[in-house]
Order: structure tokens, then sequence, then C-alpha cells
């Protein structure tokens, strides 16, 4: 896929020359005779030409079957793996439209994917679609040449099913890693209740294993959500739940935890009930304050703030710590993007992003070094009856 | 009270039945077998904590048809399971709670108490 993103940055960057393919050389000559205006619309016209061969090539010449869409989803263009793979659909190929192979959520959510990534031009987006009783992972980007013109890049890369795929091992091995670990940690907690307080320092140390239990518990579960999201299997199930609670419950769970020291200050509230799906909600909003307690070990305090504003449910995570380095916050949310300092496999902030892109949300963060980060999550406000 | 435990790791089967009996509770362990249905008949227990993963049978089709049934479908079934989905699972089931593996030693007897003092 690397492909992809140098096409992206050398067709972005890459200077327009006169004498580059498809420039109106006729323009050129006609001279003073042309009008400004004219001039303008010709040149532009024949920019959206060159840019829409430069994108036809790149399809071309790609193995993975890739297509080119309008505005409406109807394919414009397509290779020859595409049509190996999908295009027997009995239809001329000229009336091929993507609607023919997507169910309404899937086009929903490649809809949702495009929007989110329309503010950056060098971004793409991957989205996990079915056609035809396959998962496909698809990554998309928008190109929007002028107002008139736009254009969906989309490249299909099949998953291969069977029992035998990286993310399949995954799922089943984090399950059967949690039997081991459910009954060390309860013969941990029944030694530890025998004991009592005739031996404080055993008991001692056995709150420490169940701590690291707990840890371990955490690392299983988050191969287990990145397994499932590869397999594009990850489901939220959405309740109405009141923010103002779910944050007292992340609080005692953290002050059981035990993680630091740091006094945790909720500003603001969220009274009215939102549909939320609560667990799932509960681990973004204990991985952010959790990071928020770890990057910050010389602060005493964490701040939650809580606000309505008029589309969203906003809730801001706010630590005093060293800051997050400029070159390493454009990249934070990615998966396995480890803090050499503090170790963690670097899955909970791309986990996070993920809950809350699910429930239509938004998540973001920034930091001043030397300050302290902010991390920002917006939730879709829908009234709850 | 009368507890209905099925668990096919034999473990964790027998540390749960550990800290029941310790609460004062009356424990039969049943590790997932054919005739577990008949089973719990017998036993006529006032609660079933069940592992949702059984080798020989679907926890959550057990749970369906224990709350399908006259005879069962007032006994409260609490399901058990390392599922990542298990709130999900529960619902679906229509089972009465659950409890994640691995599962705190007070999570278990909270639960336990709320279906005793019904």
């Amino acid at each position: 896929m690397d492909i992809l993103a140098r096409f992206m940055k050398t067709s972005s960057k890459r200077k327009i020359l006169t004498d580059s393919p498809g420039y109106p050389r006729q323009v050129k000559n006609r001279g003073a005779k042309v009008t400004q205006a004219r001039f303008l619309d010709k040149t532009t016209s024949a920019l959206v030409d060159w840019q829409i061969n430069l994108i036809k090539d790149f399809i071309n010449f790609l193995d993975q079957p890739a297509i080119a869409l309008n505005s409406f989803y109807k394919i414009v263009h397509f290779n020859n793996a595409f049509l190996d793979a999908y295009g027997k659909h009995g239809k001329k190929r000229d009336q091929l439209s993507l609607l023919d192979y997507l169910n309404k959520k899937d086009l929903e959510s490649l809809k949702k994917c495009l929007d989110d990534i329309e503010e950056d031009e060098l971004e793409s987006c991957q989205q996990n679609i079915q056609i035809k009783d396959k998962t496909i992972n698809v990554r998309l980007k928008n190109f929007k040449i002028n107002n008139e013109a736009n254009f969906i890049l989309l490249i299909c890369t099949e998953f291969k099913k069977g029992p035998h795929t990286q993310s399949n091992i995954l799922g089943l091995v984090s399950h059967e890693l949690k039997t081991p670990l459910t009954a060390i940690k309860a013969f941990g907690q029944l030694t530890s209740s025998t004991l009592k307080h005739s031996n404080k320092r055993a008991t001692d140390y056995l709150g420490k294993i169940d701590e690291q239990i707990n840890r371990m518990v955490g690392l299983v579960d988050d191969l287990f959500d990145v397994s499932k999201i590869h397999l594009g299997k990850f489901t939220i199930t959405k309740n109405p739940h009141s923010l103002d609670d779910l944050v007292k419950e992340t609080l005692e769970e953290i002050k059981l935890s035990r993680l630091g020291k740091h006094k945790i200050i909720v500003r603001g509230s969220i009274k009215e009930k939102i549909n939320i799906d609560k667990n799932r909600i509960k681990q973004v909003l204990l991985n952010m304050v959790s990071n928020a307690i770890k990057y910050s070990p010389k602060a005493d305090k964490v701040i939650i703030l809580l606000k309505r504003t008029p589309q969203t449910a906003q809730i801001k995570i706010k630590d005093y710590g060293r800051g997050i380095d400029p070159q390493n916050l454009k990249n934070i949310f990615d998966q396995f993007r480890q803090n050499k300092e503090s170790g963690g496999l670097g899955l909970g902030l791309y986990i996070s992003q993920k809950i809350v892109k699910e429930h239509d949300g938004k998540i973001n963060v920034t930091s001043k070094k030397g300050y302290g980060s902010v991390f920002t999550i917006n939730l879709p406000l829908k009234k709850v009856k | 009270m009368k507890i209905f435990v099925c668990e096919d790791e034999k473990e964790i089967a027998e540390i749960i039945k550990t800290i029941l009996e310790n609460q004062n509770h009356e424990v039969k362990l049943d590790f997932g077998g054919n005739k577990i249905l008949e089973s719990i008949m017998s036993f006529t227990p006032n609660l079933i904590i069940l592992d949702y993963r059984l080798p020989n049978l679907d926890g959550e089709k057990l749970t369906k048809k224990l709350k399908a049934d006259e005879k069962t479908k007032k006994i409260p079934v609490v399901i058990i399971s390392a599922s990542n989905y298990l709130e999900k699972v529960a619902i679906d089931s229509k089972a009465d709670d659950y409890l994640s593996k691995p599962f705190n030693i007070e999570n278990l007897l909270a639960i336990v108490t709320k279906y005793d003092s019904q």
C-alpha cells in the first residue's frame, strides 16, 4: 500500500509544467485572442483531464482490483483485476455502479470514512466492506480536482478466509490466554483473603500479582480488539446512558487500579442520556485517564471537562505532563505506535479512536511541549426518549 | 442458596465452588456434559452460573432453552466468559446477568448476593 502514499505525495507536489502530458498547447498558441476567463476555463478543464488520466494510469498499473468512482458512486474506470474479481455482474461495463456491490450499511460507512479525510489532502482511509460474502479491505482516496470533478479512488484487498490468518489466530489466542489468567487471579485473591491481616507482606505481594494480571488482561483485550478490527468484525451495541454516571464509574475503576496519586477533577456535567456502548466508552475514558496519569508523573492532577455543545457531548481529558512531540502528534492514533519509555503495545489510542468513530464521534489531541496534552472526544447528541 | 455451576475448565469450576461454599452456599458442579438439563432439573437450583463456551453445548442456546421452559424460566442465569462481547451475548440470550473472566471474587459474590436477597 506504500505505493498509494507515494503516488499521492508525488501527484500533489508535482509542479504542472507546460510540457507535461495533456497540458493545453493549443491554448498557449492562440495568445491574445483568448480572453482571460476562457483561458482559465480551458486550463482548468485540461488540468482536470490530465489528473483524471493520471489516476486512470495508476489504476491500470495496479495488480489489485481498483476503481475510480464519480460522486454518485458510478464506476468511471476500473482495471482488469477488478473485472476479474467482481466484474461479472450481468451489467454492461459502462453501467457498473458501486451500489450494485454494496449493502446500505457499508455504503454509509464508506461515505463517513471519506468525509473524515476530506480535510487532509494527503490522507487516505481504510474500511472493511462485504462484497459477495467476502470481507474486503478497501483503501479510499477522495480527489477533489476542482468544484466540478470529484473522484474517488478505491483499491481492494481481499481477506483470506481460513483459520490461519494472523487476525484469527490473535482472536483465538487472546480468549485462551484469559482462561489461565482467570484461575491465577481467583487463586491469588482467595489466598489473599485466607491470609487477611495475618501476613501483611504476603497480601501486599499478592496485590501486586493481581495488578500485573489486570495489566496482562488489558494487553490481551487490546490484541483481541485489534484482531476484530482487522477482520472487520468490531461492533458496538448502543443503549441510553448518562455520561455523568459513566465518568463516575470510570473514576471508581481508576481508584481501584491504584495507578497514580493524581487527583482527578471533574468539571461540568452532561445529565441527559445519550446513546452509547457504555463499556466501550468507558474503555476509551479509562485509556485516556490512565494515559494522562502515566505521562504526567510529576503532576498531581488530571482534569476531566464535560460540556454539552449544541450537537455533541464533549469530554476533554487534560494532563499537566511533558506533552507530546509535534512529530509524534500526527501519528498518535496509529496502531503499534509504542512509546519507548513507557512500554505497552501501542494499541490503546488506536482502539479508542475506532470506538469513537463507531459512535460517529471524533477524537483529537492538542499538546504543547512542557505544558501537557488535551484529548477531546466529541460524541453526537441524539435525543433519547 | 442452591447454586448450579457449569464450567468446563475444572480449575475454575473448583475455585468458584470453594468461593461459594465459603459463603455457605450449596454448590453443584457440572463440566458441560450432555445431561446438563436433567442435572439442572434434579438439583432445582436458585441460581445458575454458566460458562457460555461449553464443549458440547452452546451456553447461549442453553440459556434460551432454560428461559423458554416453564419449570426453569424463573431461575436467574448468570453467564461467565472471557468473551469481549459478553454484554451483547447476555442480552441476546436473555440471561439475567454476566460476569467477565477474569473476575474479581468480590464481583462474583456481589452478583450472588443480589440474587440471594431476591
